[in-house]
């Protein structure tokens, strides 16, 4: 049998699209710790990230909430696969956690990355707060990771 | 406000049969390995395991190169050149970097190739091709 020959490929892409105006007024908040909600006049649901028109009543929404940096951990798990880093591009090495965060004063979850990588320390319904970068830039990685509070 | 996304999407395909002999002849052997079809007798580089002029499976390994011709070459914008050459033995064109400074390169120039000092079987284990001066037709 010949030697066969694995040929390694690396594809990459990068690309710019518009934030829409819900997105930019997030992201400027931030740059400055603030986390805000935009919050449904009819049914009351805050949405987070904050989305121009309410998912139950079809309704646009304008009123603006502060959302703490903290809240519950509604869903988890700890993946045993490198994957890509959607916000960089790159492979993250695993183990790590990821987790469903309902941060305080938000009625729905975002989806980040969890300080604990071992499952027999993670439980719904655990506090957790946002570790921020030293220094905002204004995008959803602003937030590095959600630690436990114990 | 403008956000920027990026992926990088690394990962692996197998050469197959004829890849991987071709590969391994360039950096075992600094050889270029191609496939002489004995139905058509065409020869095709880099080395195949069915004749893509006939769908002939009777194929025999010969080396063609390492000089060859120029067939069409162009300048990218981030002024690397890029050339498809007829190797010397050869009746398929073969696409590489054209590493010397392409500005007097015409069609019907007489190249080389140049083989990289370190070898892991990589189509990069050829550097490119590089101009022959001197040397007739």
């Amino acid at each position: 049998m010949n030697e066969a020959i694995l040929v390694p490929i690396e594809m990459a892409a990068t690309w710019r699209y518009a934030s829409g105006a819900a997105m930019e007024r997030f992201c400027d908040g931030l740059r400055e710790r603030r986390i805000e909600a935009l919050r449904c006049g009819v049914c009351r649901r805050s949405y987070l990230p904050p989305r121009p028109i309410c998912g139950n009543c079809h309704a646009p929404l304008s009123e603006w909430v502060s959302v703490a940096d903290e809240g519950r951990l509604e869903a988890w798990t700890v993946l045993q696969v490198p994957m890509l880093d959607a916000r960089t591009g790159s492979i993250r090495e695993a183990p790590y956690g990821m987790g469903l965060i309902r941060l305080d004063g938000a009625d729905t979850t975002i989806n980040h990355y969890l300080a604990e990588s071992d499952p027999a320390r993670l439980a719904i319904g655990l506090r957790v707060r946002a570790v921020w970068r030293p220094e905002p830039r204004g995008a959803m990685d602003d937030i590095v990771h959600f630690e436990v509070l114990r | 406000m403008i956000l920027e996304g990026a992926i990088r999407i690394p990962f692996k395909y197998a050469a197959g049969r004829a890849g991987s002999r071709f590969l391994v002849a360039l950096r075992d052997g600094m050889r270029i390995v191609a496939s002489r079809c004995e139905t058509c007798a065409r020869v095709a580089v880099p080395l195949r395991t069915l004749c893509p002029a006939c769908g002939g499976d009777d194929l025999a390994e010969v080396e063609v190169g390492p000089g060859g011709s120029v067939i069409a070459w162009t300048q990218t914008p981030d002024a690397g050149s890029y050339a498809l050459v007829r190797l010397d033995g050869a009746d398929t064109a073969f696409l590489h970097r054209l590493v010397a400074a392409p500005a007097g390169c015409r069609i019907g120039q007489r190249v080389r190739v140049r083989f990289a000092s370190s070898r892991r079987a990589s189509i990069l284990d050829i550097d490119g091709f590089e101009p022959v001066t001197g040397e007739g037709r």
